[in-house]
């Protein structure tokens, strides 16, 4: 009696928790069904490839919001992170066009957005004020100083070696998309494998018996801000190498995305809940939509109206699952 | 009422001759203008259950909280082993062997019941420098406690939000009895339990309690409180007014005392 | 002596500007209020430099208000502007239709209201200086079809057209003169997709997208410059060479000249940023007197401006210009930022 509803329950919980995998290889193969031409290699990778700044975002964004705050500010700091890098070491708009290596680029796009990050961090945590409020004020803040550097002007052409970041495959796939998929490897692994993601989970849950139990809530919670803040200047660097500059609404709308996809992914904004497997799935659906859409030609406000009610299906999901568990596990 | 006597020699002679485990002095606490600890003093010995008692806003949480570390003292001093010790967070609580069970409950109902019985005290192994979780091990030791402590949960893996609040509560006292260092305080800790948790619950106590640990135990129930104490402290708008050891009152006269129908005495 | 002197007045005006006391030398004929649709755009960002350092030459102050792209804010900076009693507003709308309210009570309130770049002809206006967006669309693809045959003979092949954000009718109007051009040309097949919010990684996973399932594409045109950086980003990383597929973009941006120099960009068609605003500052004396314009042609910065009376005003009109690697470090680019140094000369 126990052993056949102990198997069906797993099997139930298993279908629920990867039930946005099953959407995605659904709309993939309706998508090669029905649009002419997206069924090859070339457009999956590109699925990839494109789903590579708004992934890393939701990495940062969903361990913040598993440990029970949220990040606004990533979209601004990767645009800034993408505007420094540029701005260093590019050589035409706006640039100070320093003959540096240019691969200090990278850790000093990581380095900006720690600092961003340790500041919200500090900001919630000593101060007490709301993760909301800070983040949205370094939001709007941080675009404008990635405005006021270069006086809302482009930059463009970066150093050969940055570009070849672009352009470099590796057994067929590109180097952007591997470290994407490394990004998610390494994240995952952290969150369900080590104390440290434990912790985020324990803390999103009930921050006070955390306290309790002797976790260092505070210091965690900086930790996480900076460690959104650097994925977020990772995918800043990225994406100047991916648009061989930076101008000055890079990336806008991005933030968006990344919830949408964090959302859809299956991570709870009450905290304490979602994993990245989740939310990678979440993002490839995004970007197999938008990928659809330029390939049909279908007029772009599509795109807006179809992730609204993704967003909007994937509440209502969760709302669901939390009702089949009630009633039948 | 043979380990009544039992402790009681215990007492008698761990006051005369060891320093108290825990020492109280003079310790005050304001919330605004409420005072909630005024000047409150007493000792708790290795393997003593000291009862703390007092009607509702007495100021007993209150006190646990700061010997927990998760409130701070406005003044006074705290001694652990005759040393003057500042706890200023749970953690240092912990590393000097003060286990807690708080009246709200200090669950994680998001994650599991192994999460849950390791939380802040997670079995890890080092790889490429991160602490990796050993869930087995994990998993092993929280079966092998639940099991003795007799309680049921029907798989230890199940996040606890789908637990009852007897089930909760049990891992709660799961928690103090294996964990329990030198002192365990617990909060109000019989509140969701049924009649035969009770029971257990009681007898969990006289079990850390053989293993020498000291446990201050606060509870409404005059019972249970006479049952497992060897010593009883009353507690009233944050005074101390009477420190009595327990077979030389009663559960009326200590209900008087709470009621404030007994002016303070010394104790 | 007297070029000294001169000299002096010019140092210690440009001072003066620089540390931003251009007020100083304005008090005389009253402030113009610029309204600007958004920073996030170089070609507006230039306009306001532009417009900070002409107006203050004629004796005006000039305040700027970014609206940040939200209709409702520029209607909130309309009446701010009307508070402030200013000599004239220059508008630049984010939104055609939400401006009109704005324009109505300036007006109203004897407030001349000029159109600066993007053409509303809905209500009269005392003012509009334009390129023509649907003109630019023209020029776009008289250059495509030139450039096609040079490709292939004839003009023929397979055209990406990469709009800016499909709410923008700035967009909308390049994308309406281009086709209704292009059309000629039966032999030219168009594939057209939109980047959201002008957004360049939009436009870099179009052109990806489209070269994967129509890898014959002859030539991608992009209705602004820095949509061209983002696109150029993607055929180099795929190892292409200049040339291989031909780029057009439109507005001049900085971005658009370089890509020139490197050869990946075919022709820029600018927008005569700098001569707009010649042409404004020409007009705004006789325009604040409430003096009768007349028709004609004007000289404006070297371009032929032609002023017509329209149902909403009069309205100056300047040739956009298709930038080629023949002429590309023509000053009078604004792509190139030098801005320029010929007084404006007031009409008579
Ligand atoms: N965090 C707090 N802020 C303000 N007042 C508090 C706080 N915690 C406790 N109090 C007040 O202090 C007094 C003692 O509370 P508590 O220690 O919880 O009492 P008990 O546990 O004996 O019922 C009460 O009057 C209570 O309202
Ligand atoms: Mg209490």
């Amino acid at each position: 009696m126990l052993q056949p509803s102990d198997r069906q329950r797993r099997l139930i919980t298993f279908l629920l928790d990867n039930l946005v995998w099953f959407i995605l290889i659904f709309i993939l193969i309706l998508f090669s069904l029905t649009i002419d031409k997206y069924f090859q290699i070339g457009i999956f990778i590109n699925i990839l490839r494109q789903a590579t700044f708004v992934g890393i975002l939701s990495i940062g964004l969903s361990l913040v919001i598993i440990a029970g705050h949220l990040d606004l500010s990533i979209e601004s700091v990767m645009a800034f992170a993408a505007m420094i890098t540029a701005f260093l070491v590019a050589s035409g708009g706006v640039t100070l066009a320093l003959g540096i290596n240019p691969w200090l680029t990278l850790p000093a796009a990581l380095l900006l957005g720690a600092i961003v990050g340790w500041a919200n961090g500090f900001l919630v945590v000593r101060l007490q004020i709301s993760a909301f409020i800070v983040t949205l004020a370094a939001f709007i803040g941080i675009r404008g100083l990635g405005l006021m550097i270069t006086g809302g002007r482009s930059v463009y052409g970066l150093p050969d070696p940055l570009r070849a970041v672009a352009s470099t495959t590796v057994v067929g796939l590109p180097l952007m998309v591997l470290i994407l998929i490394s990004c998610y490897a390494l994240f995952h692994f952290i969150l369900t494998r080590t104390t440290f993601g434990r912790h985020l989970y324990l803390i999103g849950g009930n921050a006070t018996a955390t306290f309790r139990a002797g976790i260092n809530v505070k210091r965690l919670t900086i930790t996480v801000f900076m460690l959104s803040g650097a994925l977020a200047g990772l995918a800043g660097w990225l994406l100047s190498i991916r648009t061989n500059g930076a101008t000055p609404n890079l990336g806008s709308g991005m933030l968006f995305e990344a919830f949408a996809a964090v959302v859809i992914g299956g991570v709870s904004l009450q905290g304490g809940v979602g994993r990245l497997t989740g939310v990678i799935a979440g993002v490839l659906l995004l970007s197999s939509i938008d990928t659809a859409i330029n390939v049909m030609g279908l007029p772009p406000q599509f795109m807006q109206v179809i992730r609204g009610l993704l967003v909007l299906f994937a509440v209502l999901l969760d709302s669901l699952k939390l009702q089949i568990h009630r009633r039948y596990l | 009422m043979s380990s009544d006597s039992a402790a009681d020699a215990s007492i008698e002679s761990s006051s005369k001759t060891a320093t108290p485990l825990l020492r109280i002095e003079g310790v005050s606490k304001r919330f605004g203008t409420i005072e909630a600890l005024q000047d409150v003093s007493f000792d708790i010995y290795p393997g003593e259950v000291v009862a703390l008692l007092g009607d509702n806003g007495a100021g007993k949480s209150t006190l646990i909280k700061i010997i927990s570390g998760t409130l701070e003292a406005d003044s006074g001093q705290i001694y652990y082993n005759g040393e003057p010790v500042v706890i200023k967070s749970p953690s240092e609580a912990k590393a000097l062997g003060i286990e807690t069970v708080y009246q709200d409950l200090s669950l994680c109902l998001n994650v599991d019941v192994v999460a849950n019985f390791f939380m802040g005290r997670e079995l890890t192994h080092n790889v490429l420098g991160f602490k990796v979780l050993q869930e087995r091990e994990m998993e092993a030791e929280t079966e092998q406690v639940l099991g003795e402590i007799g309680t049921e949960i029907p798989s230890i893996r199940t996040n606890v939000e789908h637990l009852s609040g007897g089930q909760r509560q049990a891992i709660e006292l799961s928690r103090f009895v294996h964990w329990g260092g030198k002192l365990v305080l617990l909060d109000e800790p019989f509140a969701a339990l049924g009649v035969k948790q009770t029971r257990r619950g009681l007898e969990l106590i006289e079990r850390v309690k053989e293993r020498g640990i000291a446990v201050v135990v606060i509870t409404h129930n005059m019972i249970h409180a006479f049952q497992v104490a060897d010593r009883v402290v009353v507690l009233r708008n944050g005074r101390v007014l009477g420190i009595r050891p327990a077979q030389a009152t009663n559960p009326e006269e200590v209900v008087r005392l709470i009621t404030g129908e007994i002016a303070r005495q010394s104790a | 002596m007297n070029a000294y002197r001169k000299l002096l007045g010019v140092l210690v005006g440009t001072l003066l500007l620089f540390a931003g006391f251009g007020s100083a030398l304005a008090q005389d004929k009253g402030t113009v209020v610029y309204l600007i649709p958004t920073l996030l755009d170089e070609f507006q960002t230039e306009s306001q430099s532009a417009i900070e350092f002409v107006f203050p030459q004629l004796g005006y102050e000039v305040l700027s208000l970014d609206a940040q792209n939200r209709a409702d804010l520029q209607l909130n900076q309309f009446d701010d502007a009307i508070e402030l009693e200013p000599a004239a507003i220059i508008l630049n709308a984010v939104d055609f239709d939400a401006a009109i309210t704005g324009i109505e009570k300036a007006r109203a309130a004897g407030i001349p209201v000029l159109v600066y770049d993007r053409l509303i002809r809905s209500i009269e206006v005392d003012f509009t200086s334009v390129s023509g967006n649907v003109q630019i669309g023209v020029i776009a693809a008289g250059e495509i079809a030139r450039l096609l045959e040079e490709r292939n003979g004839s003009p023929q092949g397979k055209v990406l057209q990469i709009l800016g954000d499909p709410g923008d009718s700035y967009t909308l109007d390049i994308q309406q003169g281009f086709e209704a051009t292009i059309a000629q040309y039966p032999d030219v097949e168009l594939i057209t997709n939109a980047a959201l919010q002008w957004e360049a990684t939009n436009a870099a996973d179009i052109a990806e997208q489209q070269l994967l399932v129509n890898p014959d594409v002859d030539l991608i045109f992009s209705h602004a410059a820095h949509l061209s950086g983002a696109v150029q980003a993607v055929l180099e990383a795929q190892g292409k060479e200049p040339g291989d597929i031909y780029m057009v973009s439109s507005n001049g941006a900085p971005v658009g000249l370089s890509l020139i120099r490197e050869g990946w960009l075919q022709a820029e068609i600018e927008q005569p940023l700098y001569a707009q605003i010649w042409g404004l500052a020409a007009f705004i004396d006789k325009i604040v007197a409430g003096e009768p314009l007349e028709p004609g042609t004007y000289d404006v910065l070297g371009l032929d401006g032609v002023l017509t009376m329209e149902a909403w005003g009069p309205n100056l009109a300047l040739p956009g210009a298709a930038i080629t690697a023949d002429n590309v470090d023509d000053s009078r680019f604004w792509g190139n930022l030098q801005t320029p140094t010929s007084p404006v000369v007031p009409v008579e």
